[in-house]
């Protein structure tokens, strides 16, 4: 086992602690719903859950992340992507649920899942992610947790000057805000469906 | 490598704290890791900005990138400097670590099956418990119920450290008498101590010709230099260090700042000059005894890494053997060359799915031009309705022809 390899699984084991081992996780409260590997065979390839935080149009909103983590890590950032499913398999994710079930995910608040980010600083095709620490600022003082928290962040605090999306952040820069919001409840409405 | 071949290495986390006696131990804990590789210290160095990290992971870190880690203050790896004492710290954490472990979550079993008889009577008794445990007599019940073996834990505890303060006192007599501490003597000329070797070797020529010993700090007599036993800033510190070194094989008492004597003759490598050429580096790698196969930009990584392990392995308490050094190197290099061929097969992936995702996206614009080719036609048709109706005003207005020609052109343009 590698130094890579150590520190991913002390990270592991300190993320499972923190959001299973007690009832009030602290994480949980702060938006991160979950942080582990894909699979059990490989330690490179991790998925977190995050939930919008509140009072922004992302609240009550799960959204899926995917991490792929380099060799070289920590001393290298890990790629962090938001999962965006393509229109036909959000349909049939939809499709599962009952007609009734898109009537009440229409009214909220309940918790469903997103398949698109609409953002002013994500990608909304690929899902890339423009943030600081993620690319220049990284420093491997962070952790894969703290990483995701920053993700959180940059939900309730979009960056109009760096976009990735060009329309949201022009609206942002109009300073329309409630052009802004109603267009990423939206999308949000548009493609989620509820998480099982 | 799979999560289940790891699912039996333990995995030691400050969070382990959080169920004992004492959960505040668990910030003692993280304060021993490194924020870099999250475990405990090995050879930890402070960077110029106060910072402290494993030698090893700052040194590698500032390889890729020369800032600090935590406030990203611009340092350099010629500022690293080692501190000795936290690695003696780091070392009696982890060596202990499983037994106070046990004895704070044992004492924690005890009281939870007190506290839950207690609740179940009256939470408020819960509080009034607390206060007892400073009354001596409740003490003393309390202490019988942790059981025995606590008991005689603590008193083995006690005479054990009463062992260690006397062996403590007589290692100082012992210091006092020795023959090296009488071994310093006074130099006829200048009236400073030092070793005799000291003064017949190249101080008395000196002083005689009246060139001051800049290196040598005076120390006003032998005695005291012996009372404080360790000091670690007198010069004669290496010769007492040695001493004690020897006897810390037998009790581990003072001697926690000292490295073995040989560490100190050791140099550190320079840095790679990366303008270095191919044959005096494949030279400079033999002289460490490692291999000068593959192409340059092997061999720079390797020379780059091997002088991070052995300048890191100078800043331990307790470094390695130069061989053990070279077998970490050749292992990393395993290792590296594996995810090397992983990120290759990984590229060769992510290059068949570009493939494919470059011809869907042709495809799909495809697909889109036929879907809308009458919608594209009609549009067409509209703007070539509109250009004409515009040329054929400005041919009205006046220079007509120019204007026809430019509307032809536009036309054709849009066809």
């Amino acid at each position: 086992m590698n130094s890579t390899e150590k520190r991913l699984l002390k990270e592991y084991r300190n993320v499972q602690r923190e959001l299973h081992g007690t009832k009030n996780s602290s994480l949980r409260k702060s938006g991160l719903l979950e942080l582990k590997p894909k699979s059990q065979s490989d330690m490179y390839e991790w998925s977190a859950t995050i939930e919008g935080p509140d009072s922004t149009p992302y609240e009550n909103t799960a959204f899926d992340l995917n991490i792929k983590i380099p060799r070289s890590y920590p001393l290298e950032p890990p790629e962090i992507y938001f999962v965006v499913l393509s229109d036909e398999t959000i349909r049939k994710l939809q499709g599962r649920s009952s007609k009734k079930d898109v009537e009440v995910l229409k009214k909220a608040p309940i918790t469903h899942k997103c398949f698109k980010m609409p953002h002013p600083n994500v990608n909304f095709n690929t899902g890339e992610i423009c943030l600081d620490i993620l690319k220049k600022r990284w420093s491997p003082a962070w952790t894969l947790q703290s990483a995701i928290l920053a993700i959180v962040v940059l939900l309730s605090n979009p960056e109009p000057s760096s976009p990735l999306n060009v329309d949201l952040a022009n609206l942002l820069r109009c300073e329309d805000e409630t052009a802004y919001k109603a267009l990423i409840r939206f999308y949000i409405e548009e493609y989620s469906a509820i998480s099982t | 490598m799979s999560l289940i071949k790891y699912s039996k290495i333990s995995v030691e986390d400050p969070s382990d704290w959080s169920g004992t006696m004492m959960p505040s131990v668990s910030t003692l804990d993280s304060m021993l890791r490194c924020q870099i590789c999250k475990g405990f210290l090995r050879a930890p160095v402070v960077t110029s900005c106060g910072h402290i990290f494993c030698s090893i992971c700052i040194r590698e870190a500032l390889t890729t990138k020369g800032k600090c880690p935590l406030c990203q203050e611009e340092i350099f790896e010629s500022g690293l400097r080692k501190v000795l004492l936290l690695d003696g710290v780091v070392d009696w954490f982890k060596k202990h670590r499983a037994e106070l472990f046990s004895n704070l979550k044992r004492a924690e079993v005890i009281s939870d099956s007190q506290e839950e008889s207690s609740e179940r009577v009256l939470p408020s008794e819960k509080s009034s418990n607390v206060i007892d445990l400073t009354k001596d007599s409740s003490f003393n019940i309390t202490a019988s119920n942790y059981g025995k073996s606590t008991v005689e834990q603590q008193t083995l505890d006690i005479s054990h450290i009463s062992k260690q303060s006397t062996q403590q006192v007589s290692t100082a007599s012992a210091l006092e008498t020795s023959p090296d501490a009488d071994m310093l003597v006074q130099c006829p000329v200048c009236s400073k101590y030092m070793t005799i070797e000291k003064l017949q070797g190249s101080h008395i020529d000196k002083c005689l010709k009246g060139q001051s010993d800049k290196d040598y700090k005076p120390q006003s007599s032998p005695r005291k230099s012996s009372n404080k036993g360790t000091g670690l800033h007198l010069r004669n510190d290496f010769e007492i260090g040695r001493l004690l070194h020897s006897k810390k094989r037998k009790h581990e008492n003072g001697s926690f700042q000292l490295q073995p004597g040989i560490q100190k003759k050791k140099q550190r490598i320079p840095n790679l000059d990366v303008m270095i050429p191919t044959n005096r580096l494949r030279e400079k790698l033999n002289l460490y005894g490692l291999s000068t196969g593959g192409p340059r930009q092997k061999l720079e990584a390797r020379m780059k890494q091997y002088i991070n392990l052995y300048n890191a392995n100078l800043d331990a308490l307790h470094p390695v053997d130069d061989r053990v050094l070279i077998g970490r190197l050749s292992r990393w290099e395993s290792l590296v060359e594996i995810s090397e061929r992983q990120d290759d097969k990984a590229r060769d992936n992510g290059k068949s799915n570009s493939i494919d995702a470059i011809q869907n996206a042709k495809q799909n614009a495809h697909s889109w031009k036929v879907k809308y080719r009458s919608s594209y036609k009609e549009l067409i048709e509209r703007a070539k309705a509109s250009v004409t109706k515009l040329s054929k005003d400005g041919a009205a207005d006046n220079n007509a022809l120019s204007a026809e020609k430019g509307g032809d052109e536009e036309a054709k343009r849009e066809a």
